[in-house]
């Protein structure tokens, strides 16, 4: 469990300042956190890894992108960062022998400096990425949305 | 007992999806149903049950086809409302012994059972999560829970459709979603048609009602589980086979 913390670590990707600011949008995740984990709001950091460090389920990603959906008014598609780094290497291998390849690591490096780089590396599966996810992933995608639905440049 | 409240059924149009249906409906629920290739019977069920006053609606489904799977569960929500109870029904059966089923036969069977329950339940339970409402009955089989005389792959299939049962009400129960299946023993019609007399006149000697059950016995079992009235049954695999 990583030690609770206000302190929002700068690792937005380009675009996410839009709309709403960081904090808030931490600020308002947070219960719908602990209403899917049962972790209280105080223990949830945005550098929090929201399966390892904070108990969910893949499920609960489910539930809580739904939670989400209807705070923010934002929609979160099944699979988005799956689908963001596929678009980015058209063309070529996302994934070989059940692994992520060199080049999809590459894109989800890019697309989630939130995450440690060395949690995305050779021998992640596909079906593992969900693993990775951090509390800071889901803000700056709740504010790359909601500056993209308010007309905001938004998109990394 | 089930007034405001909308189902999906897959394979609405055979006996026994049809009386499930029909018996849905008589219970007040608005009622979506799908059929594979049989549209003649669909638009006489659908006439049926607009002569009697019910909200049903008709429409073709591959339940292999997940895009369109998904695609209708939008569709019935916008015109029937959200779905908070699915009954998956549809299923195919051949008569074969082991030796004699081609792989194509078994994909046939277990993709039809089993994916095709996958895919719906799939396209449909989101939804349910959402709202932190619904209900699932699948169609199990007495073929997948006994030593019976009954073709290896639809035994197989119909035996999956318990554990995908099992397994799904653990995995959505915390959101009020409740998964049975029933397990019909010998009908009178469906599938059971294709028992052989010498099997049929065997069932009827050890059943305890010595006689096959009807299409509508299994229907009332769907509605009682879909309605809130099960509302502490979950994770249930129930018999209705008159007592073997």
């Amino acid at each position: 469990m990583n030690s609770p913390t206000d302190t929002i670590t700068p690792t937005a990707p380009p675009g996410a300042g839009n709309g709403l600011a960081e904090q808030e949008v931490l600020e308002r995740l947070r219960p719908l956190i602990t209403e899917v984990t049962g972790v209280p709001p105080r223990e949830i950091a945005i550098e929090s890894v929201l399966m390892t460090d904070l108990g969910a389920e893949s499920i609960d990603l489910l539930d809580l992108s739904f939670l989400v959906e209807e705070q923010f008014g934002i929609t979160i598609e099944p699979n988005e960062f799956e689908s963001r780094a596929r678009a980015r290497i058209p063309g070529g291998v996302f994934e070989k022998d059940g692994c992520l390849t060199d080049a999809a690591l590459a894109e989800l490096r890019q697309l989630l400096p939130e995450v440690r780089p060395d949690r995305l590396t050779a021998g992640l599966r596909r079906a593992d990425l969900p693993t990775v996810l951090t509390v800071g992933v889901l803000v700056h995608l709740i504010q790359r949305k909601a500056a993209e639905k308010d007309g905001g440049v938004g998109h990394a | 007992m089930l007034k405001g409240r909308t189902a999906f059924v897959t394979g609405g149009t055979g006996a026994v999806g049809g009386a499930i249906v029909r018996v849905l409906a008589r219970e007040g629920a608005a009622v979506a149903y799908t059929y594979h290739t049989a549209a003649d019977k669909a638009a006489a069920l659908d006439a049926e049950l607009l002569a009697a006053g019910a909200h049903a609606a008709s429409y073709p489904l591959d339940v292999l086809d997940g895009a369109a799977a998904a695609a209708l569960a939008e569709r019935v929500d916008r015109e029937l409302g959200p779905v908070d109870i699915l009954v998956n029904n549809a299923g195919v059966t051949q008569v074969l012994p082991l030796a004699l089923i081609e792989e194509a036969d078994w994909d046939r069977v277990m993709d039809v059972n089993v994916k095709g329950t996958f895919l719906v339940t799939k396209a449909f339970v989101r939804g349910m999560i959402r709202r932190r409402r619904g209900a699932v009955v699948n169609m199990g089989s007495l073929a997948g829970m006994r030593v019976l005389d009954v073709p290896v792959h639809y035994a197989t299939a119909k035996s999956a459709i318990v554990g995908f049962t099992l397994s799904l009400a653990r995995e959505v129960g915390r959101y009020g979603i409740r998964v049975n299946a029933v397990v019909p023993g010998m009908l009178t019609e469906g599938v059971s048609v294709n028992i052989p007399e010498r099997s049929q006149e065997e069932y009827k000697r050890f059943c305890t009602l010595s006689r096959a059950g009807r299409p509508e016995e299994v229907a009332e079992l769907v509605a009682f589980l879909a309605s809130d009235r099960a509302s502490y049954i979950n994770a249930q695999a129930i018999f209705i086979d008159g007592g073997l």
